[in-house]
């Protein structure tokens, strides 16, 4: 009888663990851009986070494509996966559900992940109507606009993005793989999106900054709105040394390359964790 | 016996029993740097031809990472690193038990840029290499666990070149540059097939291939003096900072398997 309590005690465990599924459950994947996105990206105080060369950074609209929104095992089954493309505005308050996943096997499901691809015959998300069908026609990944002031200084962009990118494997900030789906039970599942990424003047050092002077300096014509024929001529040589390194990725020369490449790590999960890309 | 039972059920519990999988294990594996190649007659982008007569880098230390390297859109990692992080995070605790017994530097997750995942080896190389040289410098032996070889960080001290840009119908500019880099570069690519065997019981060895074309690519000697003096670089001109950044560039620093 003993060994018998000991055995079940085992199974529990281990579902709790996902080793093996036990029974079904709900899961919930939502999405949500934080304050950076539904608010605004402040100047940086003294010693505090935010833009470091005083520019305050707002969007006035962030849409992003996603698709095949799943949960999986890493090189194996796949438990649920969205079928349709989806369009989101992360200005608007969330989080914002994206998927309901239903009657999935209990355990844990260790490949989390999506694809933002262009968009093609998407539905809305939370987005307007107008919004999908601005996405659909340009075929756009992503569509930013947004204001940058800096005292009497004012800078608008509307910036469309197509270069597509697929998040797979995404970890907690505590390097836990994907979610956990409980018996019986309901959970969810977060893709944050990073928008501050976009102002990041590094691809890869630990120690990039948030800044807009080099954007606001594109502005040739002096009509005050940065546009990404203004940022394709910013070869990044001209830039301070310290600022807008690249990395590996050899391909960036100009600050258009740059900032399209930041595209591809909008995608986040639970907040601070993070996916491979591919 | 129920205590036996529960103590079997726990450990079979929390090594998450549906799924088998490898461990890490200490190695230890040889490196050199490998001469670089094609720095006779390098096309570079604003369509100078350039000639490298000296490549001198001074190296620190080498840091190899399971995470994935800052790559361009066209490399996809390897369709089985999903698994082989499973795999990681699953056996974490032995993980963390060999790497207590040999100790290798943590690494931290960056704010949604590259993330170097866990270090797997080191060697401290300190020594500077000529580029040009006719065979590898044997730099040393680095030591860790084995894993998922993905990434490389490698600290850079100083860079000398000197060379000759040419370009049709214009003379040619003779150049001379050194760069004090002192810091890290993060993210270099490790090749497929980097695998070290547990203990070090493995024929081959570790090559890192630095492309010291990459570090003139960008430089537009056009807008050096057209005179036929040594031109140097000014700090605050196109030619050093493009020089820095090819130094900066990851990309141009490979590490492959070599037998």
């Amino acid at each position: 009888m003993r060994t018998f309590h000991a055995v079940t005690l085992a199974l529990l465990v281990a579902a709790t663990h996902g080793a093996c599924g036990l029974g079904a459950g709900d899961v919930t994947i939502t999405t949500f851009g934080e304050a950076f996105i539904e608010q605004q990206i402040p100047a940086a105080a003294p010693d505090g986070e935010g833009v470091v060369d005083g520019y305050t950074i707002e969007y006035t609209k962030f849409l992003l494509a996603l698709s095949r929104v799943h949960i999986a095992e890493s090189g194996g089954a796949e438990g649920a996966a969205m079928s349709e493309q989806k369009i989101f505005d992360l200005k608007k308050p969330g989080p914002h559900d994206v998927v309901d996943f239903t009657s999935v096997q209990a355990r844990r499901w260790d490949d989390i992940g999506a694809d933002t691809l262009r968009a093609h015959g998407a539905i809305a998300g939370n987005a307007s109507a107008e919004d999908v069908e601005l996405m659909n026609g340009r075929g756009w990944v992503l569509y930013v606009e947004g204001v940058a002031t800096k005292g009497a200084q004012r800078y608008t962009f509307r910036w469309g993005f197509t270069e597509e990118t697929r998040y797979r494997g995404c970890v907690d900030a505590d390097e836990k793989a994907g979610v956990v789906v409980p018996a019986g039970g309901h959970t969810t599942a977060q893709l944050t999106i990073h928008g501050d990424h976009l102002f990041f003047d590094d691809l890869a050092s630990d120690q990039a900054k948030l800044r807009f002077s080099a954007f606001a300096a594109a502005d040739t014509n002096g009509d005050n709105e940065v546009t990404l024929a203004e940022l394709d001529a910013v070869d990044l040589t001209t830039l301070p040394i310290d600022q807008y390194g690249t990395g590996a990725n050899g391909t960036v020369h100009t600050l258009r390359d740059f900032v399209t490449a930041q595209t591809r790590s909008l995608v986040h999960f639970q907040g601070e964790g993070h996916c491979n890309i591919r | 016996m129920r205590r036996t039972a529960i103590c079997i059920a726990l450990l079979a519990a929390l090594l998450a029993g549906c799924g088998g999988s490898t461990g890490e294990a200490r190695t230890r594996f040889a490196l050199r740097v490998a001469p670089a190649s094609d720095l006779g007659a390098i096309q570079n982008e604003h369509g100078f031809t350039v000639a490298l007569s000296k490549a001198v880098i001074s190296l620190g230390a080498l840091t190899f990472y399971a995470g994935a390297p800052l790559v361009t859109s066209d490399s996809v990692p390897t369709a089985a690193a999903p698994r082989r992080r499973a795999a990681r995070t699953l056996l974490s605790r032995v993980a963390r038990a060999v790497r207590w017994l040999w100790p290798v530097s943590t690494a931290h997750a960056h704010p949604g840029h590259y993330s170097e995942g866990g270090a797997l080896a080191e060697l401290r190389v300190d020594r500077t290499i000529d580029l040009l040289a006719d065979e590898p410098a044997r730099v040393g032996e680095a030591a860790g666990v084995t894993g998922d070889y993905r990434s490389l960080a490698v600290d850079i001290g100083t860079i000398s070149i000197v060379g000759t840009a040419s370009k049709a119908g214009q003379q040619p500019i003779r150049f001379a540059a050194t760069l004090h880099v002192d810091k890290a570069v993060l993210g270099a690519p490790v090749a497929a097939g980097f695998d070290p065997a547990p203990g070090g019981a493995h024929s081959g060895a570790a090559e890192l291939q630095i492309d010291a074309a990459q570090w003139v690519s960008r430089i537009d000697f056009a807008r050096l003096s057209q005179t036929d003096a040594l031109q140097t670089f000014a700090d605050d001109s196109q030619a050093y900072n493009a020089l820095s950044r090819g130094a900066y560039n990851a990309a141009a620093f490979t590490a492959v398997w070599t037998n």
